[in-house]
C-alpha cells in the first residue's frame, strides 16, 4: 500500500516537533548571536562542488585528511559555531590566501567564514587559542603592534649596517605633523624589514613627495582580525584614526598589502576622505612612470610572487603594475612563474601554530622555483619577504636564488642616477 | 573607479564565454572576459554532449545530427532550432535542423581546433562512455583522455577499472560490476571488466584522498612510476587490454601521463567521466584560459549603464574595488542558477541586465519548486526549472518581454539561454559552443 498524502504530512509534522524539541534543549545550553545565523547561511549556498578543494595550497601540501578544507568549514562548521572549540586545528591551517573564494561558484567567503569562527573561538574558550597567539596579543596589548620594537640605538645600528651594505644613505624619519601623503609602514616593516622601510621612505625623499610617518605606530587591526580578535581590532582601528586625522593627510601610503586592505577598510568604515594606496599604485597613478625612469644598464630576469591579499582584494591590476614598474623603471625582463600567484605559505598566522605546513609549502614553492631555472625573485609584500627569507635559508643552501624586494631595488637605481 | 575598455566585453567564463572569447579575439575585436569564479563547465566531465536524449524519444540518439534534426521538428524554442533558421524564419525548402547541424558541425570543429585538436569524434555519430558510477552516456566529442573510452567500439576487450584504497569517491568493484550490467544490455562487444584496486604507495599515508592531490602526484615522474608499479603488481597475471580510470591521471599534464602508463603497461588507457570533484571539467577551463588569447578579468558585474538602446558600460566589483567595463558589445554568458545567471530576487530574473526568463513555452516570474520539478531526480520528463533561461532571436539577440531585442549590442551564449535543459537532453557543450559561434557570428554583422 502507498503512502498517503495525510500521512506523508503527519510525518513531517512530528519529525519536525522532534527538531524543535532538540533545538530548544541546544539553545538552552549553547548561546547563539545573530551574526551566527548569518553565516549559518552558507551552508545552503555551497553546491559541494569540490573545486576549492582543487586550489587550496594547504590541502595540496597535506591533503584533505591533513586539512578538511575550505568545503568542511563551508558546510559542516558553520551550522554549529559553537563545536568549534572542537576543532581548533581546522580554523587555524587556513592561510587565509582567499584562493577558494577565487574559485567558487558561488562566491562564498570562506576566509571571512574562518576569521568568524576565530572570532567565536576566542569568545568561547580562550584557553583552546594556541599559544603563539596569545604572546602576539600581549604584543598588541602593550606595544600596539605585532612585534615587540627592539631598542633604539640597536635598531639604529642595524639599519645603518643594512643600507650601508647595499650603498644607501641614511635619512631620518621627516617629523611634520601636516603633510600630503602619510607613508604607512606596517608592524613587520617597522620591527623586522628595516631595509623595507629605509628604502621605500627614501623613494619618496627622492621624489620630492610631501609625506610624514607616524611617530608612534599604531598595527591597522589586520593582524588582529587575522585571528579573529575583534576586539583588540577595533580598539587598534580607532586609535589609528585619531592618529591619521591629526596628520590630515590626502593620501595614505603603504608597503603592505595587509595593511592596505585592512587601512582601506577603515579609512571607508571612518568616512574618512582619504585615499589608501600601495607603494606600487602610488608610484604609477600619481608619480608617473615618467618620472621614475632609470636608465639602467643592468640585465635581470626577474619573477614575482605576488601578495594574495593585494590582488585578490583589490583586483589583478596590481600585477600589472608590479611587472610594469619592473620592466619600465628596472629595465628588467619579467618572467611569470607557475607558482607566481600562490600564497607563500606566510598567511594567517599558519607559520607560528604550524610551522610545518609552512615550510612544506615553501619547500615546494623553493624547488619549483628551481625547476623553472628562475634566479631572482621580487616581492612587494613583506610578509612574502619574510616567508620567502625563511624558505630560502631552509631549501636553498646552494644559494641559486635571490630574493630582490623591489623597494630595495628601486631606491639602488634612483640614487644611482 | 578605474575605467578599462574594449570593443567585446565577456560578461562569463565558462565554455561559452572563453569560447566567444576566442572567436572575438580571433576576428581582431579586443576582448576582454569578465567573470566571478568557476562556473558549471569546471564540474564537467569535458566531453562534448551534442544530443543524446529527447522526451518522445524511445532510447538515445545514434547521433548528435540525429537529436538535432529530432528536437527542431518538435520543439520551435529549442536553441538548435533558433540556429536552424538561417534567415529568421523556418526554411521549408530543406529538411529540418540541416543549418542548425552545419553550424554546430562548424562551430565544433573550430573549437577543435582552438584548443589543438584534443577531441576526437563527429556529430553523425555518438559515442558511448562509461562513468565512474557505472552508467553509460552518450556524447558527441571525445576529449584525448577518454579517446579509447568510447564502449561501443570495443571488441572481444577486457577492461581493468583501476581504483585507490583511501580514494573514497570511486569505488571499482561497484563501477566495474555495474558497467558489465550495461554493456550486457547495450550489446557491447566487451569480453571482461574487472575491478584492480591498488595501495598507492606514494600516498600510503593518507586515507582520505581528493582526485586533486593525486592527480597533482601523478604529474611527477617518481611517484608516476610508483602508480604504475603498483598497478603492475595489483594487475598481477591478469591480462587486460584496457584499463578505466577514475579522474586522477594529471592536471595539466595528463597527456603525458596518459601515453607514460600505456607505454608502460602496453595497454589502452582511458578515463571514465565523472561527478565533481573532477579534474576533467578544470583541465579543460584551464587549457582554454591559456589558449583563448582574450584577456581574463576576475569581478562579478554588479550594475550595468545604457541609454535605452544599447548598452555602454558595465560595472565590476572585485572584493572591495570597483570597475567600469566600456564596450562596443556585450556577450552575456553567464550560465543558469549554479553560477547565478539567473536569480531569485522575489521575481525570477536573468542577474545582470534583468531580463525577463521563460521556461521554452511561458515567461515565468516567480519560482515554483512544487510546480518547477519532477519527484525523481532523473525523470524522463526532465525538470521544468533547469529549462528557465532568457529568451533569444535566431540571431541569439536577448528579447525583453514584448518580444523586442532588448539592447541592440547584446548578444547571449550558453546555459543562460532558456528553453532546453542540458542535463537531460545531454545536450550542454554542443549548445554552448554553437551558441557561442553564431553570437560573435551577429557581433560580425552589427558591426557591418
Amino acid at each position: 500500500m502507498e503512502v498517503t498524502y495525510e500521512e506523508l504530512v503527519q510525518k513531517s509534522q512530528e519529525n519536525y516537533e522532534k527538531i524543535e524539541m532538540v533545538l530548544k534543549k541546544e539553545l538552552k545550553e549553547v548561546h547563539l548571536y545573530p551574526e551566527d545565523l548569518e553565516y549559518m547561511d552558507t551552508f545552503g549556498k555551497c553546491i559541494n562542488c569540490g573545486l576549492c578543494i582543487s586550489v587550496c595550497p594547504v590541502i595540496e601540501e597535506v591533503g584533505i585528511n591533513g586539512f578538511l578544507g575550505p568545503r568542511e568549514i563551508d558546510v559542516s562548521m558553520v551550522r554549529n559555531v559553537h563545536h568549534v572549540t572542537d576543532q581548533v586545528d581546522v580554523i587555524f591551517k587556513c592561510i587565509g590566501c582567499n584562493a577558494c573564494h577565487e574559485i567558487c561558484p558561488r562566491k562564498i567567503p570562506t576566509k571571512e567564514i574562518v576569521m568568524f569562527l576565530r572570532h567565536k573561538l576566542l569568545m568561547l574558550d580562550k584557553s583552546k587559542v594556541p599559544t603563539p597567539l596569545h604572546s602576539v596579543m600581549n604584543n598588541f596589548d602593550q606595544h600596539k603592534m605585532f612585534y615587540e620594537p627592539k631598542p633604539i640605538e640597536k635598531r639604529q645600528k642595524i639599519i645603518q649596517r643594512q643600507l650601508k651594505k647595499v650603498g644607501l644613505p641614511y635619512i631620518p624619519d621627516p617629523e611634520k605633523e601636516h603633510a600630503d601623503v602619510l607613508f604607512y609602514t606596517g608592524c613587520k616593516a617597522e620591527n623586522r624589514l628595516y631595509l623595507m622601510r629605509e628604502a621605500a621612505k627614501l623613494i619618496l625623499t627622492k621624489l620630492n613627495v610631501d609625506f610624514t610617518m607616524l611617530k608612534d605606530m599604531v598595527c591597522c587591526g589586520y593582524a588582529s582580525e587575522e585571528m579573529g580578535d575583534y576586539e583588540r581590532r577595533d580598539k587598534l582601528r580607532s586609535e589609528l584614526v585619531q592618529k591619521i586625522k591629526k596628520v590630515s593627510p590626502k593620501y595614505i601610503v603603504t608597503i603592505c598589502p595587509g595593511c592596505t586592505a585592512s587601512l582601506k577598510r577603515i579609512v571607508e568604515k571612518y568616512g574618512l576622505d582619504i585615499n589608501v594606496k600601495h607603494m606600487v599604485e602610488y608610484l604609477i597613478d600619481d608619480i608617473g612612470l615618467k618620472n621614475l625612469t632609470v636608465n639602467s644598464n643592468q640585465e635581470l630576469v626577474v619573477t614575482m610572487q605576488y601578495p594574495c591579499n593585494l590582488y585578490r582584494e583589490f583586483g589583478d591590476y596590481i600585477k600589472d603594475y608590479f611587472k610594469q614598474i619592473l620592466e619600465n623603471v628596472g629595465n628588467a625582463t619579467v618572467k611569470e612563474a607557475s607558482i607566481s600567484s600562490k600564497c607563500c605559505g606566510g598567511g594567517a598566522y599558519v607559520p607560528l601554530i604550524y610551522p610545518k605546513i609552512s615550510n612544506k609549502m615553501l619547500k615546494t614553492k623553493v624547488d619549483a622555483m628551481k625547476e623553472e631555472n628562475v634566479k631572482v625573485i621580487t616581492t612587494i609584500c613583506p610578509e612574502c619577504n619574510l616567508s620567502w627569507n625563511t624558505g630560502l635559508h631552509l631549501f636553498d643552501k646552494e644559494k641559486t636564488l635571490e630574493l630582490l624586494d623591489l623597494f630595495v631595488f628601486l631606491a639602488a637605481l634612483l640614487y644611482s642616477r | 573607479m578605474r575605467k578599462y575598455r574594449a570593443d567585446v566585453v565577456i560578461i562569463g567564463g565558462g565554455i561559452s564565454g572563453l569560447y566567444a572569447g576566442y572567436l572575438a579575439n580571433k576576428l581582431g575585436y579586443d576582448a576582454i572576459v569578465i567573470r566571478k569564479g568557476q562556473g558549471a563547465t569546471a564540474l564537467s566531465s569535458g566531453n562534448i554532449d551534442i544530443m543524446g536524449y529527447y522526451e518522445g524519444q524511445s532510447g538515445w540518439f545514434d547521433s548528435g545530427a540525429e537529436g538535432i534534426r529530432f528536437v527542431t521538428k518538435r520543439n520551435p524554442t529549442h536553441p538548435y532550432s533558433l540556429l536552424d533558421m538561417a534567415e529568421g524564419v523556418p526554411d521549408l525548402t530543406i529538411e529540418h535542423g540541416k543549418h542548425a547541424i552545419m553550424l554546430t558541425d562548424d562551430s565544433i570543429k573550430e573549437f577543435n581546433t582552438f584548443l589543438g585538436n584534443i577531441y576526437t569524434g563527429s556529430i553523425a555519430k555518438n559515442a558511448y562512455i562509461g562513468t565512474t558510477l557505472g552508467t553509460i552516456k552518450p556524447t558527441g566529442y571525445l576529449p584525448f583522455y577518454m579517446a579509447n573510452g568510447d564502449l561501443s567500439h570495443h571488441n572481444d576487450t577486457k577492461i581493468g577499472v583501476v581504483g585507490i584504497y583511501g580514494y573514497a569517491d570511486f569505488d571499482a568493484g561497484y563501477c566495474a560490476d555495474s558497467l558489465k550490467h550495461f554493456s550486457k544490455q547495450y550489446h557491447f562487444g566487451i569480453d571482461e571488466i574487472c575491478p584492480v584496486t591498488i595501495k598507492f604507495k606514494g600516498l600510503t599515508e593518507q586515507s582520505n584522498l581528493d582526485p586533486f592531490n593525486i592527480a597533482r602526484k601523478l604529474e611527477i615522474d617518481e611517484y608516476r612510476q610508483k602508480f604504475i608499479d603498483d598497478i603492475k603488481t595489483a594487475l598481477g597475471s591478469k591480462e587486460v587490454t584496457h584499463l578505466a580510470f577514475p579522474p586522477i591521471l594529471g592536471i595539466d599534464n595528463a597527456k603525458v601521463v596518459v601515453s607514460d602508463i600505456e607505454n608502460e603497461l602496453g595497454v589502452k588507457v582511458f578515463e571514465l567521466a565523472s561527478l565533481p570533484p573532477n579534474t576533467q571539467g578544470l583541465r579543460l577551463v584551464s587549457l582554454m584560459e591559456r589558449t583563448s588569447g582574450a584577456k581574463i578579468q576576475r569581478g562579478e558585474v554588479i550594475s550595468f549603464n545604457s541609454d535605452g538602446s544599447k548598452i555602454k558600460s558595465v560595472v565590476v566589483r572585485d572584493y572591495s574595488s570597483k570597475f567600469l567595463f566600456e564596450g562596443d558589445f556585450f556577450i552575456l554568458a553567464t550560465g543558469k542558477f549554479i553560477s547565478d545567471g539567473i536569480i531569485d530576487t522575489g521575481t525570477l530574473k536573468e542577474s545582470v541586465f534583468g531580463l525577463p526568463v521563460f521556461d521554452g513555452k511561458v515567461w515565468v516570474k516567480h519560482f515554483d519548486p512544487l510546480k518547477m520539478s519532477e519527484r525523481q531526480l532523473i525523470s524522463p520528463k526532465g525538470h521544468r526549472f533547469l529549462r528557465i533561461g532568457i529568451r533569444v532571436n535566431y540571431k541569439m539577440q536577448p528579447l525583453n518581454d514584448e518580444m523586442n531585442i532588448a539592447y541592440e549590442n547584446l548578444v547571449a551564449a550558453g546555459s543562460v539561454i532558456g528553453g532546453y535543459d542540458s542535463a537531460f537532453e545531454l545536450s550542454g557543450f554542443g549548445v554552448a559552443i554553437s551558441t557561442a559561434y553564431k553570437a560573435v557570428q551577429t557581433l560580425q554583422e552589427l558591426r557591418g
